[in-house]
């Protein structure tokens, strides 16, 4: 197509549909919100923070390599405690003897994550579950079991100390209900964007007398203002009222046009 | 009799707004028009006859031809309205005129169009209804008869306008455009699709009509100018 659209077109597209968008745009909140409330579970999360101390070197300028150290071997933590099998399965264990509560390995490792602050040699382990006391027995389960098994499986590790449990939040993390439905606007609002435009794209009508005459050639002989409803009724009701009055003229007299004058 | 006449001007909401609001910017429209087909008219090429049609339904054809009447009529010139949309007739409605009798009547028997034509309130303006429909629209405008009465006519009448059907969706409108004048084309903003308008000029110019120019209808854009010189 070579036609061209001007900025001054695009918000006249927009000024036209901006019923539509704006349904759309609900529309989209609305769908955000009904996910939001009643699809979604929520979801709690609880953390559990620990601290491991690597056995101390006699060397001089120590304090700076042990703390990198430590610091590259959170990682590693990270990856026993998120990615294998061993801890999950241990924690597996204990959940459904101590608490109840059935989950397999897959469902566990998803359910936690272990974040560390920069610089920091804490770590926490997060985890989180339908309920908050579910979350709260992932974390401490998870870090007991790790305190309890690491030194097996790294030699170079001192003492690992827990030094917050986890406790459980009635607080849900999510849904996020303020950004679920912040996305659902947004994501409505450029629905009946695209929509708009799609519309003005497909829509092949005349929109313009300028199409007339460059492109068919033909001359515009006039311009007939559109009517509004309302003055086409006044009209027709005009129209029905002179008429009306000159059948009675024409009856009554020799034909001759008087004023509106009977009733 | 108040209900029946709901229920016509329901179905055919055509505005003579030229006959009721004068003043108006859509009647000065109007009266634009009138002015540019008098002057498509030269000496040798006299528009008498002109046939008023559109590519589609619903574009504004008979609107178009009642209120064009209305202001040749009322320019002092004998105009006749014929309805020639015998599928689908409504200036009868219009006008509410009775349609028993018209234009089908004229075809079929040997009644003069300025016998068959009704009178209106308008002064030196008549009114040729459809009557009533017949089974071949198209044939009848075919006819070498049909060709007669515009013959009659144009002697009778300083300017006869037809009405006609949507000119893609039936032959009707291509068969009286060949014998007329001059040929309008109704266009309405975002109403006419632009593939239907240019089949409407393909099919015009195949049988070699003298499309006088596009009425152009329901135009937005122009209105603010219009109302700018005529507001109060």
């Amino acid at each position: 197509m070579e036609e061209t659209i001007s900025l001054r077109e695009i918000f006249d597209i927009l000024k036209q549909r901006y019923a539509m968008i704006l349904t759309s745009m609900f529309a989209g909140l609305a769908l955000a919100a009904i996910v939001t409330f009643f699809i979604m579970t929520p979801q709690y999360s609880s953390r559990a923070q620990m601290i491991v101390a690597l056995p101390q070197d006699e060397g001089t300028d120590e304090n700076l390599n042990t703390v990198n150290y430590n610091l590259q071997m959170l990682n590693t933590y990270k990856d026993i405690i998120e990615e294998g099998d061993a801890l999950a399965s241990t924690v597996q264990d204990r959940l459904a003897s101590e608490y109840d509560l059935e989950m397999t390995i897959r469902e566990i490792k998803d359910s936690m994550e272990v974040e560390q602050s920069e610089e920091s040699q804490m770590f926490s382990i997060v985890a989180t579950g339908e309920t908050a006391a579910d979350a709260e027995h992932i974390a401490n389960t998870a870090a007991e079991v790790f305190q309890d098994t690491v030194q097996d499986v790294l030699t170079n590790v001192d003492k690992i100390t827990i030094v917050s449990r986890a406790t459980a939040s009635n607080r849900p993390v999510s849904p996020n209900n303020t950004l679920n439905l912040a996305i659902g606007l947004i994501l409505g609002l450029l629905v009946g964007i695209a929509l708009a435009f799609l519309r003005e794209v497909l829509d092949r009508t005349v929109k313009d007398s300028r199409y007339v005459t460059d492109t068919l050639g033909l001359t515009v002989l006039g311009n007939v203002p559109k009517m509004s409803q309302k003055e086409i009724e006044a009209t027709t009701q005009k129209l029905r009222d002179t008429q009306r009055s000159d059948d009675q003229d024409n009856n009554t007299s020799s034909g001759g046009r008087r004023s509106r004058t009977r009733v | 009799m108040i209900k029946k006449e709901r229920k016509t001007t329901q179905s055919s909401p055509v505005s003579l707004v030229s006959l009721i609001d004068p003043s108006s910017p859509v009647a000065e429209q109007y009266r634009t028009i009138r002015t540019n087909i008098q002057f498509a008219s030269s000496a040798d090429q006299r528009v008498k006859t002109l046939v008023v049609t559109s590519s589609g339904p619903s574009e504004g054809k008979s609107l178009t031809s009642a209120n064009l009447a209305v202001v040749f009529a009322q320019a002092g010139q004998k105009v006749l309205l014929v309805d020639a949309d015998m599928r689908k007739p409504t200036i009868h409605k219009t006008f509410q005129l009775s349609n028993e009798a018209g234009l089908s009547t004229v075809l079929s028997t040997g009644v003069s169009p300025e016998e068959m034509a009704q009178k209106t309130t308008v002064e030196n303006f008549s009114i040729l209804t459809s009557g009533p429909k017949p089974p071949n629209p198209s044939e009848l405008l075919g006819s070498a008869k049909m060709t007669q009465i515009m013959e009659e006519a144009r002697n009778l009448f300083d300017i006869v306008i037809f009405d006609m059907p949507p000119v893609v969706t039936v032959t009707d409108a291509q068969i009286m455009s060949s014998k007329a004048d001059g040929t309008l084309l109704v266009v309405r903003e975002n109403w006419t699709r632009k593939d239907a308008l240019n089949k409407a000029k393909e099919l015009l110019a195949l049988v070699k009509a003298r499309v006088l120019g596009v009425i152009y209808n329901g135009s937005e854009q122009d209105k603010d100018k219009a109302y700018y010189y005529y507001s109060d």
